[in-house]
């Protein structure tokens, strides 16, 4: 697809693609949307259909994103789960930002779910960082910071015995 | 000739002084490998070289070695390689993982919020369905309505015609009637001739003269004009 072509090419940027709050949890394998072309009670399921499911998809590369039209006078979201099991979203008469919300609560992972992630998976793989499980244990380990304390003395104005010692 | 490459032969030479370090190390190099560029040199030409006899049992010993090397490397690292896989699925260092019962829990909150969010969303449907077969019915009453006066006014005017019809069909000539109204045709001959002047004046039949009977009053008319235009007809 060329970039500029289309409606809303908007939505094939990475800026809006990664704006997507939709995270879903890890359980979730399937995200369907049933809706309609047509009729006045299916606009929210409609505009979800066209502005969230991109980034819905690139959010979540491992969920099967679907999207099934005209198949169902009540539109709906149908979130299909690992063990088999699946929760069925009403989303009648609702408008885009209500459905992304209730998704949020319901098959999203929580905002601090994803904060706790987040850090985890930036301590992984941030070459920057030290400590443990880490790719270098000590920040002394790079050539030009100080060394460690308890392995070379450091020098006299930075030690406590000389600062706060009495002149 | 390669013997008189002076330049290369120096500089290995310095190399080879480097490298040693020392003066009394020095030693110059007469002869050294023939460049790859060169061909095979003509006295080896069609030299074969003998292939060396390798002691079965030292080949046996070698192989039973290599085999035994390359099991176990090979064994290391399927090891290593299923260790990894292992410890990318158990691992917990980019994801929370929880305990199947705060899971379960986690899961019955959303499933009850979500239940209580469709339960609304059912009654406000139900109240839209209700009012929409409502306005449905209205409608369908209205263009009922609509269907009925039309279909009156259509009779209505059906019922005109027929009116109007029996209303003419008294002056209709039947077979009875066909001798009188004959004799009244014949009787009163119609006309249907006229006649224009450039004024735009129509004078019916075929013999009206200007100033006669059904002559339009003409205020100051030109007399010759009418006259020619009346010739002209005739």
């Amino acid at each position: 697809m060329p970039f500029m072509k289309g409606r809303a090419p908007i939505r094939r940027t990475i800026e809006y693609l990664n704006a997507g709050r939709l995270v879903l949890k890890d359980k979730v394998k399937i995200f369907s949307v049933n809706y309609n072309t047509h009729g006045d009670h299916h606009s929210g399921a409609r505009e979800l259909v066209f502005w969230n499911l991109c980034q819905i998809q690139y959010k979540n590369p491992n969920v099967q994103v679907v999207a099934l039209k005209n198949m169902t006078p009540s539109p709906f979201v149908r979130c299909y789960f690992e063990d088999g099991r699946d929760m069925l979203i009403d989303v009648d008469s609702r408008n885009r930002e209500e459905i992304i919300e209730h998704l949020c609560k319901v098959v999203g992972k929580t905002k601090a779910q994803l904060d706790a992630e987040a850090h985890l998976a930036e301590s992984k793989d941030n070459p920057a960082n030290f400590g443990y499980g880490c790719d270098r244990h000590c920040i002394c380990e790079i050539p030009g910071q100080v060394p460690c304390p308890g392995i070379v003395k450091l020098p006299d104005h930075l030690r406590g015995k000389f600062i706060f010692a009495p002149k | 000739m390669l013997r008189t490459t002076t330049g290369v032969l120096s500089r290995l030479t310095i190399n080879e002084t480097k490298t040693t370090g020392s003066a009394f190390a020095l030693e110059f190099v007469r002869w050294r490998r023939k460049p790859r560029w060169l061909p095979v040199a003509k006295s080896k030409l069609f030299r074969v070289p003998e292939r060396k006899q390798q002691n079965a049992d030292e080949k046996a010993e070698l192989m039973r070695l290599h085999n035994n090397y390359k099991l176990q490397m090979r064994s290391l690292r399927q090891y290593l390689r299923e260790e990894v896989l292992r410890l990318n699925v158990t691992t917990t260092a980019d994801h929370i993982v929880l305990t199947p019962e705060q899971e379960e829990a986690e899961f019955q909150r959303c499933m009850q919020e979500n239940e209580a969010w469709n339960q609304k969303i059912a009654v406000e449907r139900n109240e839209r369905l209700q009012r929409e077969l409502e306005e449905k019915a209205v409608e369908i009453r209205q263009r009922l309505e609509a269907a009925r006066i039309r279909e009156e006014e259509r009779l209505e005017r059906a019922d005109e015609v027929v009116r109007r019809e029996i209303e003419l069909s008294k002056s209709f000539i039947t077979r009875d009637k066909l001798d009188t109204a004959i004799e009244q045709a014949l009787a009163n001959p119609v006309d249907y001739n006229f006649s224009l002047d450039l004024k735009g004046n129509i004078y019916r039949g075929r013999n009206t003269v200007p100033g006669g009977k059904g002559t339009p009053t003409l205020g100051g008319a030109n007399e010759i004009e009418v006259q020619q235009t009346l010739k002209a007809s005739n």
